[in-house]
């Protein structure tokens, strides 16, 4: 099943960017809460994500692990009576002010859903639709970011003789694939997945596995999952969500050995264990 | 008076368009008036084609129908199935036919308005409390 994927392309134009060795913050995130009403969906998070690397959020569900995701992007504020507080770095820009342009934001931090939603269009104009709204209106450019997209997710070999057919015709795996390359095809620098292959069969799941972990060193990536043995494969840092008092909230993170290794706190050895949840 | 019929069925091919679909759009730095333009509009064109069938049609089928059906009788109604007149009919037959009764046209129309604007929010409200039950807010 690797044969389908692109196993390195020289010619793209890979940003030079330090090596995940050298941990160099992306995302910085400080005393991060939110609540819908007056419920904490997660209280005082705190993280920071390095640049380059694959970042796991692991822990059950309904303790946040979506919604920090959406906060990361500001899509939280499309959700009615989400309210944040804290302090979210992207770079040296302050997400949290008001004037923080989004726009340009969600192009910067890309995002994949759970469940694959190529819109009901063609393939190729899931994909050229987002770049023509962002400005790139030469046609023979958008083809070229079209071609190396689908070809940096490994699609381009399966649907390159029909580009004119409608996304929703495509098999889960490949729509997954699809909205992972209409993400990419904005160069985006950070991508945030969440569960991405779990509604997925083993076979495409596995796909898309090596394929974000193809992606590591050209985008910082937060990726939600259930599977941990999905994290421990691709993941180089962890980060350990758990409900405390009805809210979410960070019980540990660290390196990927060190998480599955050498817990530092109990519940995490319970859950990596496999005693609880 | 076909408005209603209209924009309610817009309205609700608008609501019945996936929510993945704005999010995503948004997800990709999409701007709101675009996400409307090219993923709502389409995928609620149906509903709103219909809304417009529905709509022309009952414009157009209903002054005749009405004449025939509930009568032209100008006076009260003494029970439910006397011969009466719609409130549409009245306006159109003392503007053209009553001489003078501009006045009355227009006191009629503006009866017929306040009971539309009645009848929608009472509907409106109606629905509302239903969905509330049905649906549990998000």
């Amino acid at each position: 099943m690797n044969k389908e994927l692109p196993e390195f392309y020289p010619s793209l134009p890979l940003k030079i960017r330090p090596d995940c060795c050298e941990p160099s913050p992306h995302f910085q995130i400080e005393n991060l809460s939110l609540k819908y009403g007056s419920k904490f969906a997660f209280r005082n998070i705190k993280l920071t994500l390095n640049r380059g690397c694959i970042t796991a959020l692991v822990g059950p569900s309904g303790c946040g692990k979506t919604s920090f995701l959406m906060c990361l992007n500001r899509l939280i504020e499309l959700i009615p009576g989400a309210s944040v507080t804290g302090e979210i770095f992207f770079d040296t820009q302050d997400l949290m002010k008001a004037k923080t342009p989004v726009i340009e934001l969600r192009r910067k931090v890309g995002m994949i859903f759970q469940k694959p939603n190529p819109f009901p269009q063609t393939i190729r104009k899931n994909i050229e639709f987002p770049l023509k709204e962002h400005g790139i209106l030469d046609p023979i450019k958008r083809r070229e970011i079209l071609e190396r997209a689908l070809t940096d997710v490994g699609l381009w070999q399966e649907v390159k003789d029909r580009l004119e057919a409608p996304a929703l015709t495509l098999s889960g795996g490949q729509q997954q694939r699809l909205c992972i390359a209409r993400a990419i095809a904005l160069e985006p620098e950070v991508l945030l997945m969440d569960e991405p292959c779990s509604s997925l069969d083993p076979i495409s799941s596995g796909v898309v596995e090596d394929l974000i972990a193809s992606l590591r060193q050209r985008f910082t990536v937060l990726i939600v999952t259930h599977n941990l043995a999905q994290a421990r494969r691709i993941a180089d840092y962890v980060a350990f969500f758990w409900l405390e008092d009805g809210a979410g909230s960070l019980i540990e993170s660290g390196p990927t050995k060190q998480i599955f290794n050498e817990p530092r706190h109990k519940l995490t050895a319970a859950y990596i264990g496999g005693l609880r949840g | 008076m076909v408005l209603p019929i209209m924009i309610r069925l817009t309205q609700e091919g608008l609501r019945a368009v996936p929510p993945e679909y704005s999010l995503s759009g948004s997800a990709l730095g999409i701007s709101r008036s675009q996400i409307l333009l090219h993923l709502l509009l389409p995928a609620a064109a149906p509903s709103v084609i219909v809304g417009l069938v529905l709509g022309v049609g009952r414009a157009l089928a209903e002054t005749a129908a009405l004449v025939f059906t509930s009568g032209y009788v100008d006076r009260l109604p003494q029970s439910l199935w006397d011969s009466g007149r719609a409130l549409s009919v009245h306006i159109y037959d003392l503007s053209m036919n009553v001489p003078g009764g501009e006045t009355s046209a227009y006191k009629s129309a503006f009866t017929l308005l306040i009971l539309v604007f009645f009848i929608n929010s009472i509907t409106t409200q109606l629905t509302k409390l239903w969905l509330q039950k049905r649906i549990i807010l998000q």
